[in-house]
């Protein structure tokens, strides 16, 4: 029986790598390998924990900012430093942002060319192309004569011999099912994501100066000093009309552009809400609070954990309960294969892998740099879906009205959230949920502003001097891929120990010291493959999950 | 040495694009390089090339913040360089294929565009086993056989061109920059982190049309982006001048502007072209967003303009434990201490009183005999 | 003039000797006079503890400027001194500070015995004793070390192409952070080492009682005539 090989798993950030073993047209077990290590939770330490987000921002510059937003939680909750409300607004902001351009990207530029075979379109019908377009959103770019051109370029492309990054897609696959029209509409809006998402990330340069890796986070709040009457503050009234035209933009764009595509591709591929399932747990820490960031009542996306796809009981987190194990990652603890809480966590690289150039891994030994994180001992999925999840179980309002229009509008149970299609749902959701909430933190900018309430620092703690001989704390986000947790410890004025455990961490870490499957490798196990020369079905599945690996490993 | 085919017209209507689109971005780029209009033709040509280059970008020791900052492009538009300016045809984070039809991209391209096409690498290549594999290759494989093969090599970022953030204290991996771990390859380095995508792009446009890497200094940056010091182009360089600085963060001088040299700004080391050019189309740059610079485009600036927040590097062998100044400090305290205590010692213990002796006579000699 | 009694070690007449001429002490004072300068504005320029006003519209300007004046200033004083040590009288030249044969390094221990307190007398030479004038020497190649900092910094911001050409090559050995960090860090050293020299000379000009303290002011050391003599003799049999 064949032992299928993806790597490098491509569209997604890192070096991933995918091992399946076929058993009769299907996937019978599949294993998942980081390849890349670099070592930062090493590298942090001795440093100076008011500048650690800086140096963990670059664990990724995908869903930049993520890190450097945890990190400063962390230090805070450490030196227990209460940040000003500004900057709590204008963190929000900026993750809020993040999650959305990166979900946007995620769809059009890494998922997309899974279920949009680009050499279609050159047969569509631009006519009916702007037809299907206006059925299904009133966005203005819709003409034929617009299609046209599109339509054109790639021609031009095809014609030209050379495909650029098209050059080596699975095209043909018969697993494409989308019609022409479909297809043309799905590049022409590649083309439109892919100059919307540096415009609209602009909002990261006024607020943080430039993306990828904003450079405004403080231990305390935000560098962005605000002030109604001074041209030269980072925030004042003039840039707040620019921050409101960017975000009703970006609110635009996902609700004429991103959710109809979503909804229309979907459509053609209704046999994915029943592949990829995954382990069926899900851990949502929650974040983005309307007031006090320690209390999760205050959440836009509830905390909690459901168990076992069980929807009608949501349980209590508790971080006490997370633990990583590395008997199937290239480290080891100092005492044996006991799996660690991230405060007793320790990151010793010892590769023990076969020496490159290799053709498979030892996959009943090591086999990946992502340690395997766990929750009471199980494999958590985290990420939109369990947010969404987390969320409609717990009943809160927004996502359970969106949730319930989405079933209805396929009318399907909630059980097909949990599949491939479901994540990729749940991220739409998620999208125009967050895009609309973006505005309303410009506003209690712009009034905070006005009523003369401009305080940006908390700096009572900036000073090494005023901080305990020793502390530790922990960090978190609900970032675009998942719970993001940051732990550390500081003695004097440094870091004694850092560690990060990561939404991809959870999501595509190996098997633990019981032999529990990640969620990646649980979700690929009975999927059909059409033509094992381009496996394009692992490729949607793990394409869902949306992998980031250099977060995964760091 | 990249082939030119220049049937301009015929090249730019098989690939859909119209020449005032072309023209129009072919004087921007000519702003970015600051070349004089004359060249504009020359330009129009090389971009109008009937063949692209083929570009291929390999992603080493990665945060993939510089693909990132590459998507951000404006001039050219992304879509411009990836469709019309260049055939992207490997780039692991957007490219359309995966696994062995990734991989067989990267060996089309080195066997039959050998010396023609362009290699980008971003992050650093470890030298320890295991770090980083690709297909089952070692990172420093894949560089060897497709940066050697190439036309040129362009490294972007940080961790490219020395190693960066991997290759910081105490560099697990053994990490190193492509021009050390690939010694004697001509490279072209676009320092920072990330590198910005403006003069990425105008240094891959110099290239296209002049088949020539332009100026660079003893680092391998080009000068037009590298030349020059941050503090020296800065905006709020008049308020360093005044001594006018930001002392608490949001403080007034912080809200109106003021210079950041005291919390740690870097821009006095740092040399990068940030303030003129900007970052994502010229919306902004660090300083402007209030927050010192941290000179993320300095050779090895990780190691070497931290602590972010001091003005100088801590002391080595101390950390961040005890900065220059109480060190020195220390020693002039500890100075005066001794002193003190040597002088009391002293007092009690006094050198034997002469003994009476006679006045001696006029001086009979002076120092001048000699 | 009034002629302090000779130490009781050398009997016999005293004669005034003019040890310092005056450009080693137009040096000396200068370089006193440059330091103190240096450190208060260096120090500003490190950590500027005024911060400025509307009405101050060229603070930090002005103290680079004089910083950058003065630090030419005392570069040119330093010249004059490398100058001196061929060109000045024989307590001034380089022989004095180079410890060329045992019995010198044997001296240096003599003097610090008598800075232990355990030797009662000081040594006394006509010019300066064998452990100041190492230390001299130290100190002497440290002010080189911050003439060298300083012109690297200044030629980043001055752009001076001779500079580029002088020192250009230094910032690819030792990042420009570490050279402001040796920079700043001397600072401390020369106030060191001028709290402990003062002392130094204070005690043993009041021990040996021969106006060591008066001779950086006036040039002139009271030596007994035989110890002149003496040296007179070692000179021309030569070293
Ligand atoms: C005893 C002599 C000197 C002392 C104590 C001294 C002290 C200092 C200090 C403390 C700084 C600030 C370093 C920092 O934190 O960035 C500084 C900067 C500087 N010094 Fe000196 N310095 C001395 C001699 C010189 C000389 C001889 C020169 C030039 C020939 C010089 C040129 C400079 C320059 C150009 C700067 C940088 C100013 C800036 O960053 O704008 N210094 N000095
Ligand atoms: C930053 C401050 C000072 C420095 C760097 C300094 C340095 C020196 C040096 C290098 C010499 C040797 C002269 C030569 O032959 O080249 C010297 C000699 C001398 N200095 Fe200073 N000096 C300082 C301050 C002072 C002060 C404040 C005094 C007295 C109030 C003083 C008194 C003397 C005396 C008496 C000598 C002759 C000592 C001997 O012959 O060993 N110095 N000093
Ligand atoms: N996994 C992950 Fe990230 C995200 N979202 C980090 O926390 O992508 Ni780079
Ligand atoms: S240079 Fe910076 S942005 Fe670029 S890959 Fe390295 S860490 Fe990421
Ligand atoms: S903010 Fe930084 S770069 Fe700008 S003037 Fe002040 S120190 Fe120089
Ligand atoms: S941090 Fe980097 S981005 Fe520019 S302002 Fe400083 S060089
Ligand atoms: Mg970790």
């Amino acid at each position: 029986m064949a032992r299928l090989v993806v790597d490098p798993v491509t569209r997604i950030e890192g070096h991933l790598r995918i091992e399946a073993q076929m058993d009769g047209g299907k996937i019978s077990d599949a294993w998942s390998a980081g390849t890349m290590f670099r070592g930062i939770e090493l590298i942090l330490q001795k440093r100076d924990p008011r500048e650690a987000w800086i140096w963990a921002q670059r664990i990724c510059g995908v869903c930049t900012v993520v890190h450097a937003l945890a990190s400063v939680r962390a230090v805070e909750d450490a030196l227990q430093i209460e940040v000003p409300e500004n900057a709590r607004i204008v963190r929000n902001l900026i993750a809020g942002s993040q999650l959305v351009q990166d979900h946007v990207v995620h769809f059009y530029h890494l998922h997309a060319l899974d279920w949009v075979d680009v050499t279609l379109a050159l047969k569509a019908d631009p006519g009916k192309t702007s037809q299907l377009a206006q059925s299904i959103s009133n966005y203005e770019k819709s003409s034929a004569v617009y299609f046209k051109g599109v339509q054109d370029r790639v021609k031009a492309l095809v014609g030209s011999g050379q495909l650029s990054l098209f050059t080596s897609g699975y095209w043909g696959h018969p697993a494409y099912h989308l019609p022409p029209e479909a297809n043309l509409l799905a590049v022409a809006h590649y083309l439109e994501a892919l100059s919307w998402q540096k415009d609209f990330i602009r909002l990261h340069a006024v607020l943080g100066g430039k993306n990828p890796h904003p450079q405004t986070f403080l231990v305390g709040g935000m560098s962005t000093a605000m002030d109604p009457n001074e041209p030269f503050a980072v925030i004042n009234p003039e840039r707040i009309g620019f921050l409101r035209d960017l975000v009703r933009g970006a609110r635009k764009f996902v609700e004429q552009v991103y959710i109809p595509d979503v909804l229309a591709i979907a459509g053609f591929y209704k046999d994915w809400f029943t592949r990829g399932e995954g382990v069926g747990n899900f851990l949502s820490y929650g974040d983005y609070s309307s007031g006090d960031q320690k209390d999760p009542g205050t959440y836009l996306f509830p905390r909690g954990v459901v168990l076992g796809r069980d929807l009608t009981k949501v349980h209590p987190v508790d971080t006490a309960q997370i633990t990583e194990s590395v008997s199937h990652a290239w480290y080891e603890y100092s005492d044996g294969d006991k799996a660690k809480h991230p405060y007793a966590g320790e990151t010793n690289p010892k590769y023990s892998g076969p020496k490159a150039p290799y053709t498979f891994l030892d996959v009943d030994k090591k086999y990946s740099w992502l340690k395997s994180p766990r929750y009471q001992g199980l494999p958590m999925e985290v990420g939109p879906l369990a947010r969404m999840l987390v969320g409609y179980a717990a009943g809160q309002k927004e996502i359970k009205a969106a949730i319930d229009g989405l079933l209805k509008h396929f009318d399907a149970p909630a059980s097909v959230l949990f599949s491939t299609l479901g994540r990729i749902a749940a991220r739409a959701v998620e999208s125009q949920l967050m895009a609309g909430h973006l505005e309303q933190w410009v506003d209690e900018l712009d009034s905070n502003l006005a009523h003369g309430k401009v305080a940006i620092c908390n700096t009572t703690r900036w000073d090494p001097g005023t901080w305990t001989s020793a502390s530790r704390g922990f960090g978190w986000h609900e970032a675009p891929r998942g719970s993001l947790g940051h732990w550390v410890e500081i003695e004097g004025k440094s870091i004694k120990n850092y560690q990060a455990v990561v939404p991809t961490t959870w999501n595509a870490g190996p098997r633990d010291s019981q032999g529990q499957r990640g969620p990646y490798e649980a979700s690929l196990v009975n999927t059909p493959i059409a033509d094992p020369d381009r496996p394009l079905e692992i490729l949607r599945t793990i394409h869902s999950f949306d992998p980031c690996v250099a977060c995964a490993v760091h | 040495m990249l082939s030119h085919d220049t049937d301009v017209s015929t090249a730019l209507a098989r690939r859909g694009v119209t020449r005032r689109q072309l023209v129009k971005f072919c004087s921007g780029m000519l702003a970015t390089l600051a070349l004089p209009n004359r060249y504009l033709a020359q330009v129009v040509q090389a971009v109008g090339k009937a063949r692209m280059p083929v570009l291929l970008w390999l992603q080493f020791q990665d945060c993939t913040g510089c693909s990132e900052s590459m998507l951000r492009s404006s001039h050219p538009d992304v879509a411009e360089a990836v469709l019309d300016l260049l055939s992207w045809e490997y780039h692991e984070v957007i490219m359309a294929g995966a696994g062995k039809q990734a991989d067989a991209v990267l060996n089309r391209v080195v066997n039959e565009d050998k010396r023609k096409y362009l290699a980008v690498v971003e992050g650093a290549i470890p030298t320890g086993e295991g770090f980083c594999t690709i297909g089952g290759r070692s990172a420093m494989d894949i560089a060897e056989k497709v940066c050697r093969n190439a036309a040129a090599t362009i490294a972007v970022g940080a961790c490219a061109f020395d190693g960066g953030l991997v290759r910081s204290a105490p560099n697990p991996t053994g990490a190193l920059g492509v021009h050390e771990a690939l010694p004697g390859l001509k490279v072209m380095n676009m320092s920072g982190c990330p590198h910005n995508p403006a003069n990425t792009a105008a240094a891959l446009v110099h290239y296209l049309t002049f088949n020539d890497l332009p100026a660079l200094d003893q680092y391998n940056r080009p000068l037009f982006a590298y030349g020059r010091i941050i503090h020296d182009q800065c905006e709020r360089r008049a308020h360093y001048d005044a001594g006018r600085f930001v002392v608490d963060w949001g403080d007034e001088g912080h809200r109106k502007g003021w210079c950041l040299y005291k919390m740690g700004c870097k821009g006095p080391a740092a040399t990068f072209n940030c303030p003129v050019v900007g970052w994502n189309d010229h919306t902004s740059w660090p300083v402007r967003a209030g927050h010192g610079c941290i000179a993320c485009a300095s050779p090895r600036f990780w190691d070497t303009m931290s602590p972010f927040y001091d003005r100088i590097p801590s002391v080595p062998g101390f950390g961040v434990e005890a900065s220059a100044g109480e060190i020195g400090l220390g020693l002039v305290g500890a100075t005066v201490a001794g002193v003190t205590v040597h002088g009391l010692i002293k007092m009690f213990k006094p050198v034997p009183k002469p003994a009476p002796r006679p006045e001696p006579e006029e001086a009979v000699l002076t120092g001048k005999e000699k | 003039m009034r002629i302090e009694l000779a130490h009781p070690a050398s009997f016999g007449p005293v004669a005034p000797v003019y040890v310092w001429q005056y450009p080693l002490r137009l040096v000396h004072w200068g370089l006193v006079i440059s330091i103190g300068v240096l450190s208060l504005t260096g120090y500003y320029i490190h950590d500027p503890f005024i911060v400025g006003q509307a009405h101050r519209p060229f603070l930090m300007g002005w103290f680079r400027f004089a910083h950058e004046a003065f630090g030419m200033l005392f570069l040119a004083l330093f010249l004059l001194r490398v100058y001196l040590f061929f060109g000045g009288n024989k307590w001034e030249g380089w022989r004095q500070f180079i410890p060329l044969s045992k019995d010198r390094f044997r001296e240096m221990w003599e003097v610090a015995k008598f800075y232990l307190f355990i030797r009662p007398t000081p040594v006394s030479r006509i010019g300066h004793n064998q452990l100041a004038a190492f230390s001299y020497v130290g100190i002497y190649s440290l002010m080189l070390v911050e003439v060298l900092t300083g012109l690297v910094m200044y030629q980043r911001l001055s752009h001076n192409a001779f500079l580029l050409v002088v020192v250009g090559w230094i910032p690819s050995l030792i990042g420009i952070q570490y050279l402001r960090l040796i920079h700043f860090f001397l600072m401390f050293v020369f106030i060191a080492f001028a709290i402990l020299h003062v002392h130094l000379s204070m005690l043993v000009s009041r021990a040996e009682k021969r106006g060591l303290m008066d001779s950086i002011f006036i040039g002139y050391k009271i030596i007994p005539v035989d110890e002149i003599e003496e040296e007179f003799q070692k000179d021309r049999r030569g070293p």
